[in-house]
């Protein structure tokens, strides 16, 4: 059967629409199994209006090519032979338009997307009951005398399970048995893109001043992770953070030198 | 030859795994590692965490375990232990193993477990109990069921409605406060919401725990086969799934009303009304903190008018407090308070992502907070208004000239507390406008739960959405569109038959 040329920018456009749709998250899909990247749908848009456009333009170049789909128009709307077709074609075009109007006046909800900077600069330094803390030079004092290491991630071991474990659960994976209740989601440390992309300064900051410390970026509103030191040493801190990365084999990153 | 080389080494390998005895001593460092700091390093069910975790952690030297198939007083299959590890117990702490731990390490952790008590060494496993006479879902089996359920008692404990309410007090084998299992959340059973798991927990009941095992052919309250896979398929019927909460679920959308919103819960348009159910999580970021909740959700329904907003907010709770109540303070385990809840709302809620913090806000983002509480037995439910900049920073306001008011009642596990204002409020109350998101957090105190004051539990900021009413919008836009595609088109066919009529009748010429 021949595809009349009237309608052969119609499929084509459609073509692109489905790759667009599908045919790219497909390609996701094979690279990364079990993910679906789709477009975005302003990107998505954009990218229909110029192959809409192109094609449309292509059509139109050629003289002979536009004289033939102009007939084939002349004949779809103007032959009494296919006027039950026409009739058809003409209530789905009108209906469908009357629904893609419906679908952009009706009252709809759309929650604003969480742009929240997860792991937000810090300051260059920050100060807890008059101590000043230089964020810069700061380093995990604990890890200078070896032959106490083990005792440390011991105590650090059960200060987290008194107080950490709830949220970021028994295998440090931020599935603790509370922490769907709270939004954003408690952090993952097995994952490298927690704890292992970060200095131990920085934990000890992020620890030590919570959720309220977090500088704008990074929500501080929202962050349910408590004001630490109101309930743990320094040394406390500094032991859970030895836990941290000794339970996950993760290392913490260090300055350049 | 090769693609099949693969899976049989992996068959094989598997196969040796099963067959190789599962060693102990292999389990104990795995125990060490994952397991000890809640179960103790001598699996006493005494770790760091245990004093924070309600249920505790299961001791292992009495060789009592909750949740087992095999018949009578008999000791749980490796099996039984081992699902355990793999699949975890919703709704406590013990998540499940099976993503870190292999099935080797597990079977290797069970067989260590096991050597806490030497019960595994005086008695064998029973045979596990039978499930072969399941008989297939029907609504005469439910009625069956729901008519054993109050022949063997199961409503003294379990409620009417299944809301695990119950009416005497219940402590486990260690001396532990123990709430009858709410039936209409199967999400929070522990060994399994399948028919044939609560089949298996009616038959062997739970041991060290208040729950009978009805399948003792001896005992006089013992239930048939037949019944009891009735009570299963009644329980079952019984699940509430609409009310589970999903993190991603996080708006209520408040529907309008052009008359009245009724105060009866019970009425037609508040049953019809959307529900959103919000997960609770106790209050542990800052002193003093909640370690143990008991109610661990809310459900929240609303409605709008011209001129109010009410929230309708149920929750499932074993018992009513109310100082005075004596019947009900005879339930809970020590001190009881009143059952208490609040909504709280930005005063100023912004378009940006900005809010103020969850916790009663801060200095420069104060928060308006609806109390209600139940008050003690006989005086009433009472309400207020709060102002907060913190916490700590309680103003109370006369709820008057906001128009606030709130009431609720309590009835079969549920209580329903409803709350009203005036779209516009005071000076100083936020403003509700439809089709805008306006941020709100919940909290509620359960009083047998010894939760007063800063000891409750919370959500963090969710939305409340008043949707738009229906407007004429809606309605003609799209009309209007439709209409002019029809005759936009409709004008040019009838324009190409006339120039096609006149072609023809030109070449007719």
């Amino acid at each position: 059967m021949k595809v009349p040329r009237a309608i052969r920018p119609i499929l084509v456009v459609a073509l692109a629409y489905a790759i667009v749709e599908a045919g790219i998250p497909a390609i996701g899909a094979l690279l990364k199994p079990g993910t679906w990247p789709v477009v975005p749908a302003h990107l998505a848009r954009i990218y229909l209006f110029f192959i809409a456009n192109v094609v449309l333009l292509y059509t139109a170049a050629d003289e002979v090519l536009w004289g033939r789909v102009r007939g084939e128009l002349r004949y779809f709307f103007g032959a009494d032979e296919v006027r039950v077709v026409r009739t058809l074609v003409i209530a789905a075009i009108s209906l469908a338009g009357g629904y893609v109007a419906y679908d952009a006046v009706r009252p709809r909800l759309e929650t604003p997307p969480e742009l929240r900077a997860i792991h937000p600069a810090p300051p260059a330094s920050f100060s807890i009951g008059g101590k000043a803390y230089d964020l810069s030079t700061l380093n995990n004092p604990l890890r200078a005398d070896k032959s106490k290491f083990a005792d440390h991630v011991k105590a650090g071991a059960e200060l987290y399970f008194k107080n950490c474990f709830f949220c970021h659960g028994d295998k440090l994976d931020g599935k603790g048995h509370y922490a769907d209740a709270f939004h954003p989601r408690p952090a993952n440390f097995r994952d490298v893109g927690t704890i292992a992309q970060l200095r131990e300064s920085y934990l000890f900051w992020r620890i030590a001043t919570g959720g309220p410390g977090l500088p704008r970026e990074g929500w501080p509103w929202m962050s349910s992770m408590p004001i630490w030191h109101r309930f743990l040493s320094e040394t406390e801190i500094w032991q859970v953070i030895l836990f941290l990365y000794d339970f996950t084999g993760q290392a913490p990153r260090v300055r350049d030198s | 030859m090769r693609r099949l080389a693969i899976p049989l080494v992996l068959l094989l390998a598997q196969a040796l795994a099963a067959a190789a005895p599962a060693d102990s001593e292999v389990g104990r460092a795995v125990y060490d590692r994952w397991c000890a700091r809640c179960h103790g390093a001598e699996g006493d069910g005494n770790g760091p965490a245990a004093p924070f975790l309600m249920p505790r952690p299961r001791d292992f030297t009495l060789g009592v375990y909750k949740y087992k198939s095999t018949e009578g007083t008999r000791p749980p299959s490796d099996q039984d232990i081992g699902r355990m590890v793999a699949e975890g117990m919703p709704g406590t702490a013990m998540p499940g193993w099976k993503d870190v731990l292999g099935e080797g390490d597990r079977q290797n952790v069970v067989a260590y477990v096991k050597t806490f008590s030497d019960i595994f060494e005086a008695e064998e496993p029973g045979p596990p109990i039978s499930l072969a006479g399941r008989p297939a879902d029907s609504p005469q089996l439910v009625a069956v069921g729901k008519d054993t359920y109050r022949k063997a008692k199961c409503h003294e404990c379990h409620g009417d409605a299944g809301k695990g309410n119950p009416s005497k007090k219940l402590k486990d084998d260690w001396g532990a406060p123990a709430w009858p299992r709410n039936l209409t959340r199967p999400w929070t059973f522990r060994g399994g919401s399948d028919v044939k798991d609560i089949y298996t927990r009616i038959t062997v009941g739970i041991p060290g725990m208040p729950m009978p095992a009805f399948g003792d052919a001896g005992k006089p309250d013992a239930l048939t086969e037949w019944e009891r896979w009735s009570v299963a398929h009644y329980v079952a019927s019984l699940a509430d799934p609409a009310r589970r909460p999903s993190p991603a679920a996080n708006v209520a959308k408040a529907s309008y009303r052009a008359e009245e919103i009724p105060a009866d819960v019970t009425a037609q348009v508040w049953l019809d009304a959307p529900a959103v159910s919000f997960r609770l999580a106790p209050q542990i970021i800052a002193a003093e903190r909640l370690f143990t909740p008991v109610v661990d959700q809310v459900t929240v329904r609303a409605l709008y008018n011209d001129r109010e907003v009410a929230l309708l907010v149920e929750w499932d709770d074993p018992t009513p407090s109310r100082p005075g109540d004596r019947v009900q303070a005879a339930l809970a385990p020590g001190e009881m308070f009143e059952d208490a809840v609040a909504a709280q709302f930005p005063v100023a809620p912004s378009e940006g992502p900005d809010k103020p913090y969850f916790g009663h806000g801060d200095a420069a983002n104060p928060v308006n907070v609806w109390y209600w509480r139940a008050g003690r037995a006989g005086a009433g439910s009472a309400y207020a208004l709060f102002d907060m900049r913190g916490m700590g920073s309680k103003v109370e306001r006369d709820p008057a000239p906001s128009g606030l008011s709130a009431s609720g009642e309590y009835t079969d596990g549920t209580w329903r507390v409803v709350f009203r204002r005036s779209r516009l409020g005071d000076t100083g109350d936020v403003p509700f406008e439809s089709g805008r998101l306006i941020p709100v957090a919940f909290a509620n105190w359960d009083g047998s739960n010894g939760e007063k004051g800063s000891k409750h539990t919370l959500t963090p900021w969710v939305w409340l959405w008043l949707e738009p009413a229906p407007s004429l919008k809606t309605a003609y836009v799209p009309t209007a569109v439709a209409l002019l595609l029809a005759g936009g088109l409709l004008g040019a066919s009838a324009r190409a038959r006339r120039a096609g009529g006149r072609r023809e009748h030109g070449e007719g010429k």
